[in-house]
């Protein structure tokens, strides 16, 4: 599969959010306006470091109506692989960039009577494009924002100004903590509750929406996983006939990719199947990363998603 | 002449409990009554104090309402009377569901939704439910007793109650109208299409399939 091309953007304004997280604007290089996206959609961006391409999944954190810019957060990953250093350290206005085409895997329900957001930190992003759209409408909705304090916590002024008593923050440094099991009891039938932030967040709103009753199809939650720097390893691609290394730093992707195979690939976060591969042969072991495959997939070993998942392995053939 | 595998025709399968929801709203009518007081009878056995839910620690609720109003004259009333404890009667279907928004309006989230009676009943309350954002994880419903069909008639938008036979002639312009398998679940009837268009007058034989 052909993978759908690039935009090429400039970078328009940087804005330091916090002292980690970094605020960019693009517009399109031609000043085009921007394909248009729906809250909760995520761009991949490009990054050309040298030789090295980093292809990270970001929220889109601007308006929906306005498609002059696009507007990202980042937030320097603490053993980044890279991209979000390059972003922190190299990036500045003028800088130029690519973006693929926006892709939303969380979207707000259209039917729900009511909505829920719940973020950590950085998993604020989606749901400001997410604010825009709902308070367009007429169904209730609530934020409630945790952050370790208010001078780490992205866009809390923003917020507090644009939707005053519908979100409630919670700061870490005072002690405040959220009870999903408060927030999520009694609440209005046809409510979604849509969650974003660190993995124990997302599993204790998850666990506590079920506790009280929820059925899945009202639980959203959205977490990119950036791919985990591990032992390097070799792979061997079948259709193509090649070896491949994949190095400690580089996703097994990523190093697919530098060989000059293409597979289809979507989120590069482990959350939207795209870029499954089945294993034709395996000595070894697969250190599965994605929130895709279910636990016996993993298990059994047949597939892989090379955008987040590694091994350890005399040998790893894949029908790429 | 009738094509098959149509994908809106509605699935049934028997109510089970969910041990997930915390309430459980039970709604039948006519010989429906009978699949509630199997769910009942299922329900106790798994709530025993051993707990089979998935989280015994939350305590659970269970409402019943159910109309008498049947084609086929079966009335479970009084056993499902004995097995619920608390039963909201109804004698007639549109009573029933007059009051059902109102109900659904007092539900929570954690609600499970479990219908049974006649399919063209099912639809009505599916329809209901829908405006409450209920979705296929939290409606069971189970087809009990006639599988008479309800009709729409695609050129005159008159609805066809209780059509058991193939070919219907439609009660609003008195066309000659096909039974499809084709429904639709916004106006809970399957959709009735003029048979002899081409041919008028020639039509193939009426039977009924649908008892």
């Amino acid at each position: 599969m052909k993978q759908a091309e690039t935009i090429p953007v400039e970078v328009v304004e940087v804005e330091q959010a916090t002292p980690q997280v970094k605020h960019f604007t693009f517009a399109a290089r031609d000043r085009h306006p921007l394909p248009p996206f729906s809250g909760g959609s995520h761009v991949i961006v490009v990054m050309r470091s040298g030789e090295r391409i980093y292809r990270n999944p970001y929220s889109l954190m601007g308006s929906p109506l306005s498609l002059d810019t696009y507007e990202v957060a980042i937030r320097r990953a603490d053993q980044s692989r890279g991209g979000s250093a390059f972003m922190h350290e190299q990036v500045k206005v003028g800088t130029h960039l690519e973006v693929a085409q926006p892709v939303n895997l969380f979207p707000l329900a259209k039917t729900a009577r009511k909505h829920i957001l719940i973020a950590g930190g950085i998993g604020i992003t989606p749901f400001m494009a997410q604010l825009v759209q709902l308070r367009r409408q007429t169904a209730p909705y609530e934020l409630h924002y945790s952050v370790r304090s208010l001078e780490h916590g992205p866009f809390c002024e923003r917020l507090k100004q644009d939707e005053g008593d519908k979100v409630v923050l919670y700061y870490d440094d005072a002690g405040q903590r959220m009870n999903f099991h408060d927030l999520l009891s009694n609440q209005l039938l046809g409510t979604h509750v849509y969650v974003c932030g660190p993995g124990g967040m997302i599993e204790a709103v998850v666990n506590s929406a079920r506790a009280a009753g929820w059925s899945d199809s009202h639980i959203h939650w959205e977490q990119f996983v950036t791919p985990p720097v591990g032992e390097s390893f070799d792979v061997f691609l079948a259709k193509a006939g090649i070896n491949v290394h994949v190095p400690a730093e580089s996703s097994l992707l990523e190093a697919i990719e530098a060989a000059g195979v293409d597979p289809p690939y979507l989120c590069r976060g482990g959350v939207c199947g795209t870029c499954e591969t089945d294993v034709i042969e395996l000595e070894g072991e697969i250190f599965h990363y994605d929130s895709f495959l279910s636990d016996e997939e993993k298990a059994s070993c047949k597939k892989i998603m090379p955008c987040i998942s590694r091994a350890r392995c005399k040998s790893l053939v894949l029908d790429l | 002449m009738l094509i098959s595998g149509i994908r809106s025709k509605p699935v049934y399968a028997p109510l089970t409990a969910d041990h997930g929801g915390r309430d459980h709203l039970l709604v039948a009518q006519g010989s429906g009554g009978e699949a509630l007081i199997r769910l009942l009878d299922q329900m106790q056995q798994s709530s025993s104090p051993s707990g089979k839910g998935r989280y015994p620690q939350e305590k659970t609720h269970t409402h019943v309402l159910y109309a008498t109003e049947s084609m086929s004259g079966k009335n479970y009333a009084g056993k499902l009377q004995r097995a619920a404890g608390e039963v909201k009667i109804y004698s007639t279907i549109s009573e029933l569901l007059a009051e059902l928004p109102s109900l659904l309006s007092e539900c929570t989230m954690g609600t499970r939704l479990y219908v049974a009676g006649s399919e063209s009943f099912i639809g009505s309350v599916t329809k209901i439910a829908a405006q409450f954002d209920l979705n296929k994880d939290e409606i069971q419903s189970e087809a009990c007793g006639t599988s008479a069909r309800r009709v729409y008639c695609i050129h005159c938008r008159r609805f066809n109650e209780a059509v058991k036979t193939n070919i219907v002639e439609c009660v609003g312009c008195r066309r000659w109208l096909l039974v499809r398998d084709h429904y639709s679940r916004r106006l809970a009837a399957y959709m009735g299409v003029m048979v002899d268009a081409e041919a008028p007058g020639q039509l193939p034989p009426v039977e009924e399939i649908y008892q």
